[in-house]
């Protein structure tokens, strides 16, 4: 199958990379190049609806790294577009194809610790050097979310913090409790600064035991002339979500269904956005889409 | 020779305290009183002091001061005793379950002219020490945010009273973190936003997990988790971290991770063995030479009541599900 990626971020390049294609920078001419079958949206979010609806429009599947838009309605309107158009989508959200979270998955599974009481996950990244993913909320710890709502449970209310800070070393900082239908109460810690080496650390508390990962602690950590740690996999997560995407293809799922959940966290991320202006903790649900 | 008596082994740091207190030149644990005698006895057996099972007797006695680790709710009582036998006193944290009672004892002291310190050890962690000369010295800047922790296991007992204890987690485990922040920064808090939760215990009756949304003065915004999630086959007692982040940088702590770690078949589990500086050797050397000096703690009642308002609009939050102004 011929396909073409839209955008120029690095998450379209690394996809490009693994598929051995070459990415387009404009969504017009990848949909005009000639047995294009299926596309990679890698635009920024505030295109990012009129990008696929354009491509489904024209009869391509489309693999786009979530969130689908910034607002709940647009996405649902994007949904349908996909729907009626009778192509399939896949909505791609890193931590889903990320192998210490599928760890963590399976260890939740083996009931190991118990029922989650508690959950901590904590994010750093560089800020990006393209503009228009939506910032730390919507490029970074939305991946996140979709996690927890997946694998932990319904988020039914947030409370959040927020700190944006321009100029030379802009800091972007958002602390959030998420309350989950189940009872279980956990925080999502995220920031950016640019430069920083990216980190991620989790922990899930239960009964019985608890989880931690700390991706600081890799298998290679190098000083020249900075910090770097490596933890290089055969899987790694670009290649997964790759095979993701051609085992969808090749199936017989339109990929609705999960699109439609990814809906979940994007309406978490907007009750976090409400509740960052408002100071008073928002339901999952009644922020304004 | 400053001759200071321990009141009450109820909270398990009056062990550490005791040790300490043995370790300093010029100290001496001159007596212990406890409620429960059997405990008393076993403590002053341990520690090679006497035991007196009367309070106004052991109050009376040879003692230049004291200190208090009753269970919480019993904070005030005991420390009103001290003052009116004039003693210095160091109180377990949290210095109160109210507000309106660590303002009484903060008053009961000042009247009898005497020094009341509040048992925050995390000041007296080189860690954090260092922590606050880097914030202090401008390294990141001015602050702006800072995601916290004071994560612990179970302590049992009556820390899941609420009679005893006046809170659970929530109380127990965010004291250390709201002084240590407001000693590092120099800053007060504002407001409080707490969602608390009992998910780890169903034979408990306070909560054991809460996660706290604070603002301090400057806007400058905190995240904490005070919990009892950790499990029995943790390798240690708990955590205090913090990420700290400012205009021209961050810095993440782990304020006790100076260690090694032990394996060991005997135990059938992982152990963190310490090697950083004891700061409860700190804290009490500090009162000892408070006591002889006729001075203040470095820690004062006011830093107790500081903490405890901080405690207190958390649980008003919990229950309310709003901000609650400091």
């Amino acid at each position: 199958m011929s396909i073409a990626v839209v955008g120029n971020g690095p998450w379209g390049a690394a996809m490009a990379k693994v598929g051995g294609i070459r990415s387009v920078p404009t969504a017009h001419r990848a949909l005009s190049r000639a047995g294009v079958e299926a596309v990679i949206v890698d635009s920024p979010i505030g295109s990012r609806p009129k990008h696929i609806t354009a491509a489904v429009q024209a009869g391509k599947h489309v693999m786009v790294r979530g969130p689908l838009a910034d607002t709940a309605t647009r996405a649902e309107s994007v949904i349908e577009a996909v729907r009626a158009a009778g192509v399939k989508i896949a909505v791609v959200h890193d931590a889903a194809h990320d192998p210490a979270y599928q760890q963590a998955v399976a260890q939740l599974s083996s009931g190991k610790i118990g029922s989650p009481g508690f959950f901590k996950i904590h994010v750093e990244c560089p800020t990006p050097k393209e503009k228009g993913d939506g910032g730390l909320l919507w490029g970074s710890l939305i991946h996140e979310l979709d996690w927890v709502q997946h694998h932990l449970g319904a988020i039914k209310g947030v409370f959040a913090q927020g700190v944006t800070q321009g100029g030379k070393s802009p800091l972007e900082y958002t602390m959030a409790t998420l309350t989950l239908k189940s009872g279980a109460i956990g925080q999502v810690i995220g920031s950016r600064r640019p430069g920083v080496e990216p980190r991620t650390r989790f922990e899930i508390c239960g009964k019985t035991g608890m989880i931690q990962f700390d991706t600081g602690e890799q298998p290679i950590e190098t000083r020249t002339p900075r910090r770097r740690t490596a933890s290089p996999l055969s899987n790694d997560i670009p290649r997964q979500q790759w095979e993701a995407f051609q085992v969808l293809l090749a199936s017989g799922s339109t990929g609705l269904k999960a699109a439609r959940q990814s809906l979940n966290a994007l309406r978490v991320a907007k009750a976090m956005e409400q509740s960052i202006k408002t100071g008073k903790s928002v339901a999952v649900g009644r922020a304004h889409s | 020779m400053t001759r200071i008596g321990i009141l009450s082994f109820a909270h398990m740091h009056a062990h550490s305290y005791a040790a300490c207190l043995n370790t300093l030149p010029g100290v001496d644990l001159a007596g212990i009183w406890d409620a429960d005698r059997k405990r008393g006895r076993a403590a002053a057996k341990s520690y090679n002091t006497s035991f007196v099972g009367d309070l106004e007797k052991f109050l009376a006695g040879d003692l230049d001061g004291v200190i208090v680790c009753s269970e919480n709710v019993h904070h005030k009582d005991h420390v009103l005793a001290c003052a009116r036998a004039g003693l210095w006193v160091l109180c377990e944290k949290p210095l109160a379950t109210t507000v309106a009672d660590a303002k009484a004892m903060i008053r009961a002291c000042e009247k009898a002219g005497v020094g009341l310190g509040t048992a925050f050890p995390c000041r007296f962690v080189t860690t954090l020490q260092d922590v606050k000369t880097r914030v202090e010295k401008g390294e990141l800047g001015i602050l702006l945010a800072a995601a916290c922790t004071n994560n612990g296991s179970f302590p049992g007992g009556w820390f899941a009273n609420p009679k005893l204890s006046g809170g659970g987690a929530v109380m127990d485990h965010t004291v250390h973190v709201a002084d240590a922040l407001r000693w590092i920064t120099g800053k007060e808090f504002t407001k409080v936003y707490c969602t608390a939760a009992r998910n780890f215990r169903d034979d408990i009756k306070t909560d054991d997990v809460g996660s706290l949304h604070l603002e301090m003065e400057d806007g400058l915004k905190v995240s904490h988790v005070a919990s009892w999630n950790r499990p029995a086959s943790f390798p240690t007692w708990g955590d205090v971290t913090m990420d700290l982040a400012g205009t021209k940088g961050s810095m993440y702590v782990d304020a006790f991770r100076q260690k090694v770690d032990v394996y060991s078949n005997a135990a059938n589990s992982a152990e963190w063995a310490p090697w950083g500086d004891d700061a409860n050797l700190g804290l009490v050397a500090d009162f000892a030479d408070a006591v002889a000096h006729r001075r203040a703690p470095a820690v004062t009642g006011e830093d107790g009541l500081r903490a405890v308002e901080v405690t207190v609009a958390a649980a008003e939050s919990a229950k309310t599900g709003k901000m609650v102004k400091i």
